[in-house]
């Protein structure tokens, strides 16, 4: 059983007890679904810091919303759904931020330093080039779907229904990002494929 | 199938055909040949890297510590919406004042002056008729902005 077909075995009973008022149910759901939620914020985030920011704000929204989740649709969806929306708003917002922030520092400061690029976080971070590749390198959506399907084992048929996308559209990201990861990984071997070039 | 064409196809197939798995051409091919097996081994073992390195990933806050936070958020914010909706009220009842935050009772803030908070009674604020109020929470679960304007 894969990690998030675990957990939706295991939250979606304590959803239920959330939803009708069990505050400790409400806390061994966000315990359960803590390091879930902060994975897909970092995926989407692309960078750690953000995924902190919204982490947390999954959870004030998770806290709020409990009482609309139905189980009409799975925990897992439901969950990803509120936190892919969360990161999109807070990227919205924080680039309205930072755009109001240039301005400012344009006008009074000329030569102040640049702000730190998500791919500087992530180095700092302290992980493999394969996840620095994967955080940076990859478009969003791309990196949504080559999370779920090959990292997590969801069916790309559900993944289609957690992002909203036409399969074909799912299976199209799919192939665009193994490709795009893949050659960065064969470019870091490059002896491995001397051969084949032309 | 020839190598060249091999790779290429690696760039995109499914992990099972990787392993050579797969009643496919490309695992057949990868089954047979040497060098394109080399290929998808390390394609595998930078994507397992990947898979694990992504399980690791923990957020740096614990999680009753987050719990704690959104508690507080929570409050913060169901308070800024009382605290919102009073305003106008307030102001039509033609309340004198810029600014009075108190327990319960009028006293009146000085500028500069710290006023402990207890969350249980939530702070009365009020405003001069005619003006807004607009209350910001910060970083600091201890310091909250009241914007009276």
């Amino acid at each position: 059983m894969s990690d998030l077909a675990r957990l939706n075995e295991v939250a979606t009973p304590l959803a239920e007890r959330a939803r009708a008022g069990d505050s400790e149910a409400f806390e061994e759901l966000v315990r359960e679904s803590y390091q879930q939620i902060h994975r897909w914020a970092l995926v989407q985030a692309g960078d750690p810091d953000d995924a902190e920011d919204v982490t947390q704000e999954v959870l004030i929204r998770l806290h709020k919303g409990i009482q609309r989740f139905r189980g009409t649709s799975r925990f897992t969806t439901w969950l990803f759904q509120i936190t892919r929306n969360t990161a999109i708003e807070l990227h919205r917002r924080r680039r309205t931020r930072e755009r109001l922030a240039d301005r400012v520092r344009m006008a009074h400061e000329p030569e102040s330093a640049s702000p730190a690029r998500p791919d500087q976080t992530v180095a700092e971070y302290g992980i493999a080039d394969v996840v620095r590749e994967f955080l940076t390198e990859l478009p969003e959506r791309q990196r949504e779907v080559f999370d779920l399907v090959d990292l997590q084992d969801v069916a790309p048929i559900d993944v289609s229904e957690m992002l909203d996308l036409k399969p074909v559209t799912v299976r199209a990201n799919l192939f665009r990002a193994r490709r795009a990861l893949r050659a960065r990984i064969l470019e870091r071997y490059p002896e491995l494929t001397e051969e084949f070039r032309p | 199938m020839k190598c060249a064409e091999a790779v290429q196809h690696l760039m995109e197939a499914d992990p099972g055909e990787l392993r050579g798995e797969q009643d496919s051409p490309l695992s057949a091919h990868v089954r047979s040949c040497a060098q394109c097996r080399a290929v998808a081994d390390r394609i595998l073992e930078q994507e397992q890297t990947l898979r694990e390195m992504m399980a690791s990933v923990r957020p740096r806050v614990p999680a009753d510590e987050a719990l704690q936070r959104a508690w507080w958020h929570a409050r913060l914010r169901s308070r800024r919406r009382l605290l919102l909706g009073l305003a106008p009220a307030l102001a039509a009842a033609g309340l004198a004042g810029i600014l009075i935050v108190g327990n319960g009772g009028l006293t009146p803030a000085e500028p500069g002056q710290a006023i402990a908070i207890d969350w249980e009674r939530p702070p009365l604020v009020e405003t001069a008729p005619g003006q807004q109020i607009a209350v910001f929470e910060t970083d600091n679960p201890n310091i909250v902005v009241v914007w009276s304007f």
